[in-house]
């Protein structure tokens, strides 16, 4: 799947955020390397609680006003060859000209993200004349193709019709046509399949892949759903207690995991489980991130966690040129191979 | 285990089976004897888990919650005690947050409690509706693994979900329903290798397995279609214990 260019469009570079809370401050990111890539689906997955969610708002400014970036950088690329933009040194009118135009986002609530009382074509053509066209007709014209694109039956009719008067894969396109509206590079989806049907969700994953290969948009894909990150994602990164814990292609993690969290992740899917005997699991709960350990959260639930894996962390070993993974298991002492550190190869899995 | 997407009525089916809704015609049968629409006494060994967490007083404690429906049973407080330790332990939950207050938990453990509360009564049968839809995989695998303990031990489960998949590893039989109907119902087994209505063969053709280039093929190749079910049709034995809707 060598088509994504290394050339990053959005880059988070040991970015912490944390959560002013009245028993103290939660470390929601406790320092995410990671690059989105100029044309490619990145999914990321974990649990509800891992920070992904949180990840993909911080981009946009989007999170709750207890937020606070308290380290790191956020860049984004706008052209390949130009300086980035720091988009936590942005105002709140730089955001706004950036929201939509160049980066887009859609949830996991269709109906939320909808006015209720607004026909859904009047939705899409207000956002586009936000986006710069400013002659209706024009803008009506260009509402109709986007909902022709994304293959709405009847676009026209739909147009038309209130959100609740729509099914929830034909809502959740509609979002999509508003994101779609201000031609953005970057599409920032969060669980966006999490509340369709089976059907609906197959569909949805098909036009994500077809809007990556005609319009050439990069998708941070954020998802619980392993089975569809399987489906579209170029590469997967795995996330766990704020932090990004391995990161790979599509075929590496779900065939070769080497975290221990991943490992269990993949087994505990109903898709890879056996019939008629239980499910493997872990226990323990997901970790609370008030005063987190230096080292590996996982570890709290890990049997096979050694000491190290608690209080110190473990940097990421590199297994591939695109496959790493942040566990002491793979350093050499433990597991006798010598793995390059991956933030020493330029290009290289975190790249 | 019954299956299908929203909309298809796998939840007005669990209420009706709960008493909550009336059925405009029809009978639901327990164990051989009528129930009544509505009538709770006879619904005294079925235990119910509701889809979302609203179904729990948040005012409450855990130990409130748990043992609410033991309030009908009289037993003595040592009893009461005894029955909730036994069932926090069955549904992995932490016994000194027991004093907790319902709205202060976390999803997760929300539907522990919500297990455990079923669970306290000894039901005859469990009755739970997307019970673990919300839940991240591996607090899925804690509470599913619980309830096949349960089902080794007697208990009959009627399950609710729209994961197929999970019906595949859990399931002894399956329901497919669409349009308000049941359109297909057969041992697993069965319908994993033979589906023999349309719809069931949609379902089973967009399931994504969890091999990258399988599952991308799966949705590059999909291509929506409708189901329209004959207006005048009924379920129909194919095989033995093979039911199509046609």
């Amino acid at each position: 799947m060598g088509v994504s260019s290394i050339v990053p469009v959005l880059r988070f570079d040991a970015l912490e955020l944390s959560f002013a809370h009245r028993r103290g401050n939660i470390a929601a990111l406790r320092g995410v390397t990671l690059s989105l890539r100029r044309g490619e689906i990145l999914a990321l997955v974990g649990e509800s609680g891992c920070g992904k969610s949180v990840l993909l708002k911080a981009v946009l400014c989007l999170n709750p006003g207890r937020a606070q970036v308290t380290g790191g950088g956020l860049y984004y690329y706008p052209q390949a060859d130009t300086a980035p933009l720091d988009l936590l040194k942005l105002n709140a009118l730089q955001m706004r000209q950036l929201r939509g135009r160049q980066i887009a986002a859609v949830f996991q609530d269709s109906e939320l993200a909808l006015h209720p009382s607004i026909s859904v074509g009047e939705q899409i053509v207000s956002q586009l004349r936000r986006c710069g066209q400013t002659d209706k007709h024009k803008a009506t014209e260009r509402m109709l193709q986007l909902l022709t694109m994304l293959e709405l039956p009847d676009p026209v009719a739909v147009a038309q019709r209130l959100p609740s008067q729509l099914s929830g894969g034909q809502r959740q396109r509609c979002a999509l046509a508003i994101a779609l509206a201000g031609e953005p590079q970057v599409l920032l989806a969060d669980e966006i399949t999490s509340a369709l049907d089976p059907r609906a969700r197959c569909r949805m994953l098909q036009l994500l892949l077809q809007l990556k290969t005609r319009q050439h948009l990069s998708v941070l894909l954020v998802t619980h759903d392993l089975a569809a990150a399987a489906a579209v994602a170029d590469r997967i990164g795995v996330m766990y207690g704020g932090r990004l814990v391995e990161i790979g292609n599509a075929e590496e993690i779900l065939n070769m995991p080497r975290h221990p969290y991943t490992q269990v992740l993949i087994a505990a899917q109903p898709a890879a489980a056996k019939r008629g005997q239980p499910l493997p699991m872990v226990a323990g709960n997901a970790p609370l991130l008030c005063d987190p350990p230096q080292g590996d959260l996982f570890a709290l639930r890990d049997p096979q966690a050694r000491v190290i894996d608690l209080v110190q962390r473990a940097p990421f070993f590199a297994l591939s040129a695109t496959h790493a993974a942040a566990t002491w298991h793979l350093h050499n002492m433990l597991c006798g191979q010598n793995y390059p550190l991956a933030d020493t190869i330029p290009g290289g899995p975190l790249d | 285990m019954i299956v299908g997407e929203s909309g298809s009525g796998k939840t007005t089916l669990c209420r009706t089976l709960a008493g909550l809704l009336k059925p405009s015609c029809g009978q639901i049968y327990l164990k051989g004897k009528l129930l009544h629409p509505g009538g709770g006494h006879e619904r005294q060994d079925i235990s119910f888990i509701f889809q979302g967490q609203s179904a729990l007083d948040p005012q409450l404690t855990l130990f409130e919650v748990i043992a609410e429906p033991l309030r009908a049973q009289r037993l003595s407080s040592n009893e009461i005690q005894e029955r909730v330790s036994v069932v926090c332990a069955l549904a992995c939950l932490d016994e000194w947050r027991l004093n907790e207050v319902a709205g202060e938990l976390s999803g997760g453990q929300l539907q522990r409690v919500a297990l455990a509360r079923a669970l306290i009564i000894q039901p005859y049968l469990l009755i739970a509706d997307e019970f673990t839809s919300a839940l991240d995989v591996l607090l899925q695998a804690q509470l599913i693994n619980t309830l096949l303990e349960q089902k080794e031990l007697g208990l009959t489960l009627l399950l609710v979900s729209h994961d197929l998949q999970l019906a595949h590893c859990i399931a002894d039989r399956k329901a497919v329903m669409y349009a308000g109907r049941i359109v297909e119902i057969a041992s697993t087994d069965e319908l994993l290798t033979r589906p023999l209505h349309t719809y069931t063969q949609q379902l089973c053709a967009v399931q994504l397995p969890l091999e990258p280039l399988a599952a991308r093929r799966v949705v590059e190749q999909y291509t929506p279609s409708q189901v329209i079910l004959p207006a005048n049709g009924a379920l129909q034995e194919i095989d033995s214990g093979h039911w199509v809707f046609c």
